[in-house]
């Protein structure tokens, strides 16, 4: 027994130790992202002036995006977000709707409502994909811009890879059925592309709509969700997007660019080969591949970030549907970070290499089980008596302070550059959620992330079905 | 404990700090109304017509005692600091010059020169600070202030894009087009946005920017080379034939297929036989552009080396010289149809993709 | 009686402007910030013209027009378009939506006051 004892002991003092060591050292990194986050959006902020949209908007130089929407199942949003699509600010965009085998009446609804006809069409495989049952494109003169690909299935990635092969022009966009978009967004994603002939990628800002109103299409009020699963996701994705992809883009080490919205370079994306069909993180995987290809190729180029808000999504509103996404976005970036585990420290690969991927392995991927370890550990010192109780309260109280202080950095760095929350209570309620998030929504992510590395391993690959409750239908309530 | 604490502390600033902004904007919005009823007086009070084209300084002493009360109306405000002063009413007057036209935006001018704001401006373009100094490129220009033209021009080599676009557009906005010559030869690249904000201008110039993009040709830069033979193309003047065929031969590739477009844009007939002679070259790229180009031109008389195109050649020449062939009219359309009825899976296959587009939707026969 | 005109513009210094000259000149002049306001606007009161921008947030110009042709009630309001977007296209597609006229940013106040009274006068025949 004694002997048991002083194992646990020693093996508890090394580990906080390390955890200790660990801590310090993601706490400088937050902080140094934080301040680098701020001076990237403070000099964003100073060019847009700078940047008139309707001079892009009129001119015939800008160039073309082909938009990729895959849908499956969608039937209940489809209309509705293809409509919004076709009615973006842009001087040539074409819409691309790929109906990715959906089991309801997605295809009849937009046969029905844009007055779509089977045609005959050059289709070219530069791609491998599922094969396509057939390209529609409409009777009417007003959606001359719509192009329905229907397929069969083969999952998001396949989809957008069909999307990809039909697409005419240099840029493509991938966005979610579902997701809202401003009205200026593709002008405001295109503009790094115009500063800069090596772009190839830029990401925009995702943020959440629950609680917003949605009418014709557009997100006419701001507000949070009175209910607080979504919200607490309003200060994750202040603090993901604003302090953290902010400033990797400011490093030009952007890893991920969300599949919610993202532009592209199609040469690039045809040079890699397109998405890749059976990994769950296909979004994350697309990015790091086109980082390694320009790297390998010595390729000089650059991953942009636009901090604007322009695309809105809705967030999962019970812990069940947002466990699984959690579990399926974790399970996606571990596989990414294992496909591409050769750039893990790896100078060949500059930023990327020594900073951006051992970032992700070290801090986002094992992040969750060093904190878990940590849990159980205090757990089992706290009944074998080992643990010092001062200490661990300070350890803990400090922690928690670090995590309050990311949360409502992020919810200052939105007030100062964007504010696009109106009212006060909002942000008061956000920075509120920034300090209870840390008892209990915090862990119960930790939870479902280690949990991913369980379903990993054992090789699950499934999506999770979403529910989506389509925001034409949330209006009406 | 310490954590409430800082959480508290941050919550009052953020209040503190909501409700000043507030009272401030609420405050300054008064005084904004003010400005602007002000200056509506000044610009829209009846004087004696002049032409101040013709007299100048007797239009200007119409308007000084005018100008004078818009002074005064002005000052008297001690809510805000004479520096936030000026800057309220530069922002609105701005705004409102940048939206008008005509006899009005000549009191404007007036008022900016009189009230010291060019001076102002000027002494900003030397500042440290790129926004700065790129700011006042752009209220320059808004002002219209011919004196500043010098000033402009030391920016045109600026480290900074955003400068070096807004002097460019400054000075093309205020010396017309004989300013674009310089430009072209003085910046030693072009960017995309640069290229968009510099074409608004010389489509506007139309013909007479002519002869100073042909001046532009010479300059050191390809993608500048490009962007001239793209303007001179949009522009659509038949004097600039010469000038691109010079070119057409270029060593630079991107050059050469702007050239060709460009050519077929200009719709000049003597263009065709050239253009023809480009449909053979080794080269895809220019095989495409040369296909483009007759697409622009639309001359029924090139329907036979389009249709030789699209019988024989690659999948992506073969779709240039179809969706060129729909931009030929009836004997297009004709010719595409012909080319259904070919044995050729892949001609067939463009051919009846461009016709769809054309609106003619022949699948409905073909599937019953 | 002095003739109604509502002005529909986001931009406080241009609607200043706008109504200042049109007042000036004796018209009773209304504003809205957006085309939602002004359909909002419309159902209490008449107006003779209608001058809208096209760029607006929440409801474009162009939406409003639409709107305003499918009530009976407003189908008959002539409206003037004054915008900056100034594409052979866009003004093309103005015009079919069936605004009287179209009028391009950079704007002289003096030729829209003329404008208006063409079109306030052909209204009237």
């Amino acid at each position: 027994m004694k002997l048991f004892y002083d194992i646990a002991n020693a093996g508890f003092y090394v580990y906080s130790t390390f955890i200790i060591g660990y801590f310090i050292f993601v706490n400088t990194f937050y902080f140094t992202m934080l301040a680098v986050s701020f001076s990237a959006i403070v000099h964003y902020l100073r060019r847009n002036k700078f940047c008139d949209y309707t001079v892009i908007m009129q001119s015939e130089l800008t160039p073309a995006i082909s938009i990729l929407a895959p849908a499956y199942n969608e039937s209940a949003t489809c209309v509705h977000s293809t409509h919004s699509l076709l009615k973006l600010n842009y001087p040539t965009a074409e819409v691309i709707f790929i109906n990715d085998g959906s089991k309801d009446d997605t295809l009849e609804v937009m046969i029905r409502e844009f007055g779509l006809v089977k045609t005959q069409r050059v289709y070219v495989q530069k791609i491998f994909t599922q094969p396509v049952l057939g390209i529609y494109i409409s009777t009417k003169k007003e959606y001359k811009n719509l192009i329905l690909v229907n397929k069969c299935n083969g999952g998001k990635a396949d989809a957008l890879n069909v999307g990809i092969n039909v697409s005419r022009y240099p840029l493509m966009c991938a966005i979610d059925a579902d997701s809202i978009l401003e009205d200026d967004a593709l002008l405001k994603v295109v503009k790094p592309f115009l500063d800069n002939n090596r772009v190839i990628a830029v990401g925009g800002i995702v943020r959440i709509a629950n609680g917003c109103t949605v009418e014709h299409g557009r997100v006419k009020e701001i507000r949070l969700s009175k209910k607080f699963i979504p919200s607490f996701q309003v200060v994750e994705y202040f603090r993901a997007y604003l302090s953290g992809r902010m400033g990797w883009s400011a490093l030009n080490g952007l890893l991920i660019i969300s599949g919610a919205f993202g532009l592209f370079l199609k040469e690039i994306v045809l040079a890699v080969g397109g998405y890749k069909h059976d990994t769950v993180g296909e979004d994350m995987e697309l990015v790091v591949r086109m980082h390694r290809h320009c790297k390998e190729n010595k390729i000089p180029y650059g991953v942009e970030f636009v901090p604007d808000p322009v695309c809105w999504t809705e967030a999962p509103e019970t812990l069940k549907v947002l466990g699984r996404q959690r579990n399926r976005w974790h399970r996606g970036l571990i596989d990414t970070l294992l496909i591409h585990k050769r750039m893990l420290c790896n100078p060949r690969y500059g930023v990327l290499g020594t900073l951006a991927v051992p970032y992700f392995f070290f801090i986002e991927m094992l992040g969750p089980i060093i904190e878990a370890i940590g849990y159980i550990a205090v757990l089992a010192g706290f009944f074998l008596r080992i643990i010092n109780v001062q200490i661990f309260i300070l350890f803990f109280v400090v922690s928690v302070v670090y995590g309050v202080m990311f949360s409502v950095g992020a919810v200052l760095l939105e007030e100062i550059s964007f504010h696009r929350y109106p009212r006060l209570q909002d942000l008061l309620k956000l920075m509120f959620l920034g300090v209870i998030e840390n008892f209990g929504y915090r862990q119960l992510t930790v939870w479902w992330r280690v949990r991913s590395f369980w379903d990993y391993f054992r090789g699950v690959k499934t999506w999770g079905a979403m529910h989506r409750v389509g925001f034409a239908n949330q209006a009406k309530k | 404990m310490f954590f409430t604490f800082l959480i508290t502390i941050v919550a009052i600033v953020l209040i503190v700090m909501k409700i000043g902004s507030r009272i401030r904007t609420a405050a300054a919005h008064r005084y904004e109304q003010k400005i602007q009823q002000a200056l509506s007086e000044y610009l829209f009070s009846d004087v004696e017509e002049i032409d101040p084209a013709s007299d100048p300084q007797r239009y200007e002493k119409v308007l000084l005692p005018l100008l004078e009360r818009l002074r005064q109306s002005t000052i008297s405000n001690v809510t805000f600091s004479r520096r936030i002063r000026r800057q309220v009413m530069l922002s609105v007057m701005l705004d409102v010059s940048k939206n008008l036209s005509g006899e009005t935006v000549g009191r404007l001018r007036l008022a900016f020169q009189r009230l010291g704001f060019v001076d102002d401006e000027v002494k900003n373009a030397h500042s440290a600070h790129w926004w700065i100094r790129a700011d006042a490129c752009r209220n320059l220009q808004i002002m219209y202030a011919e004196n500043a033209l010098d000033i402009l021009s030391t920016l045109l080599d600026d480290e900074n894009e955003d400068v070096r676009i807004e002097s460019a557009q400054s000075m093309v906005d205020i010396a017309g087009v004989e300013a674009l010559s310089p430009i072209l030869l003085t910046i030693d690249d072009i960017t995309p946005w640069m290229e968009i904000r510099l074409s608004k201008s010389v489509l506007h110039f139309g013909s007479s920017a002519v002869s100073h993009l042909a001046k532009g040709m010479k300059s050191k830069s390809n993608r500048v080379q490009r962007f001239c033979v793209e303007m001179m193309g949009s522009i659509g003047d038949v004097y600039a034939v010469p000038i691109i065929l010079e070119y057409i031969d270029y060593e630079v590739l991107e050059v050469q297929c702007e050239s060709l477009i460009a050519l077929g844009k200009l719709g000049d007939e003597r263009a065709t036989p050239i253009i023809l002679r480009y449909l053979k070259s080794k080269n895809e790229p220019i095989r495409i552009a040369a296909a483009a180009a007759l697409g622009k031109l639309s001359s029924p008389a090139t329907v036979d080396a389009l249709n030789g195109l699209l019988l024989h050649d690659t999948l992506q020449v073969r779709l240039a010289a179809a969706e060129a062939l729909t931009q030929l009219g009836g004997i297009g359309a004709r010719t595409l149809i012909y080319s259904t009825h070919t044995d050729d899976p892949e001609t067939k296959l463009v051919a009846y993709q461009f016709l769809d587009e054309l609106g003619y939707c022949v699948t409905s026969e073909r599937t019953t | 009686m002095a003739e109604k005109i509502l002005v529909v513009e986001d931009d406080a210094n241009i609607k200043h402007i706008i109504i200042f000259k049109l007042k000036n000149s004796g018209y009773e002049v209304f504003t809205c910030s957006n085309g939602v306001e002004a359909l909002e606007f419309l159902k209490t009161q008449r107006v003779d013209l209608i001058i809208t921008d096209v760029m607006m947030p929440f409801m474009t110009g162009k939406e409003l027009i639409i709107e305003l042709k499918q009530n009976p009630d407003t189908k008959n309001i002539p409206t003037i378009i004054l915008t900056s977007r100034t594409l052979e296209k866009e003004i093309i597609e103005g015009l079919a939506l069936g605004a009287e006229d179209y009028i391009k940013k950079p704007f002289s106040p003096n030729e829209l006051l003329a404008r208006v009274k063409i079109v306030l006068a052909r209204k009237k025949i």
